[in-house]
């Protein structure tokens, strides 16, 4: 009788390892296939991100009065314009799609940031968060744009300063799931 | 009659036997559809990581990057007059020198804005070598200023910049 239990607990034993071997096995497997496909999402996402806030910034606009046939750069121009004289009447006006003359802060924000980001990231159905605001107004940012990216997974542009005459403005994309 | 205690033995190691066998087979189907399987996954995550080689290194191009003299201007900038003549260039190049570079691929840039009247942007062919029968085919793009040196504005001497996109198509 005892020589029977003893086969037998020597089996469950046995039986045991192999389950807590297969278990091991398995979770080092799925770990390492985990970890590669985020470190490589990551690395895209970043370079998209940095790619697309330094060619918004620095693409031109031509048409906007009192320059109508100059060049006017995104970030260089309109963004220092729309800083400097968001509460006034600001230097350069720009053209909305039904021809009315908009404030450089207005023109940014509801015409010429949302096409470039729907042409670019909401093409790939790629959920963003766009910001714009002085360094010493935070709250009150000068051009925001996005669904945000809020408690997900998000790589970012990282900062881009511009030195205008009410303070510095920094500009930044995030790029999330 | 009764089977013998040999008998019973024998038995219970041919029932082993056959399990063990039984899960040695679906582990073997097991261990081969993985091998299968993370094979292709290899080979998709490889072709990606070309596709990102292809992209920078198109980016860093120095036939169509912005330059001011010998001097880089900016990264994610690309020059439209080097780009009018580039596809000239890289077709008489093709396998003694821009294959080694991209391979198996097509790299087209897009003008996204402005538009013209019409509401369309300018497309340039920047290399274009598809594999016929290819495996895996995967896109990537990324987002660059095109600087077009023939539209300065007539008082500042500013440059036109426009907003573009750089597509990459590699195939395996």
């Amino acid at each position: 009788m005892s020589r029977f239990l003893k086969r037998g607990q020597m089996e469950m034993v046995g039986l045991v390892i192999i389950v807590i071997l297969i278990t091991i096995a398995f979770l080092f497997l799925t770990q390492f296939a985990l970890n590669d496909k985020t470190d490589h999402r990551t690395f895209d996402r970043k370079q998209l991100a940095v790619s697309t806030l330094t060619a918004v910034m620095r693409t031109t606009v031509l048409g906007c009065s009192p320059e109508e046939t100059e060049p006017l750069a995104v970030e260089e121009i309109l963004l220092d314009d729309c800083a400097e004289n968001r509460d006034f009447e600001s230097v350069y006006h720009c053209r909305s799609a039904d021809g009315q003359e908009l404030h450089s802060c207005q023109f940014l924000q509801e015409v010429l940031v949302p096409e470039l980001l729907k042409k670019s990231l909401d093409s790939y159905k790629q959920r963003y968060e766009f910001k714009s605001v002085l360094v010493d107004d935070p709250t009150h940012p000068l051009i925001t744009s996005g669904l945000g990216c809020k408690g997900r997974d998000t790589d970012t542009s990282g900062e881009f300063p511009l030195n205008t005459n009410k303070g510095l403005v920094s500009s930044v994309l995030l790029v999330c799931d | 009659m009764r089977p013998t205690k040999a008998q019973i033995q024998m038995t219970e190691t041919i029932a082993v036997l056959f399990i063990f066998f039984v899960l040695l087979i679906f582990g073997m189907i097991f261990y081969y559809k993985y091998v299968g399987f993370s094979l292709k996954e290899e080979q998709q995550a490889a072709v990606e990581r070309r596709a990102a080689e292809v992209v920078t290194k198109t980016i860093f191009m120095p036939e169509i990057q912005c330059t001011t003299g010998n001097l880089l201007q900016n990264v994610y900038c690309l020059d439209v007059m080097k780009m009018n003549v580039l596809p000239t260039l890289v077709s008489g190049h093709v396998e003694d020198y821009y294959f080694s570079i991209f391979s198996f691929a097509t790299v087209t840039v897009q003008e996204l804005y402005p538009l013209s009247k019409e509401g369309k942007g300018r497309t340039w062919k920047i290399y274009d070598n598809p594999k016929k029968d290819f495996t895996f085919k995967k896109q990537s793009s990324f987002y660059v200023v095109l600087r077009d040196d023939a539209v300065r504005g007539q008082f500042s001497g500013r440059v036109k910049h426009s907003f573009g996109q750089v597509v990459v198509e590699v195939y395996s």
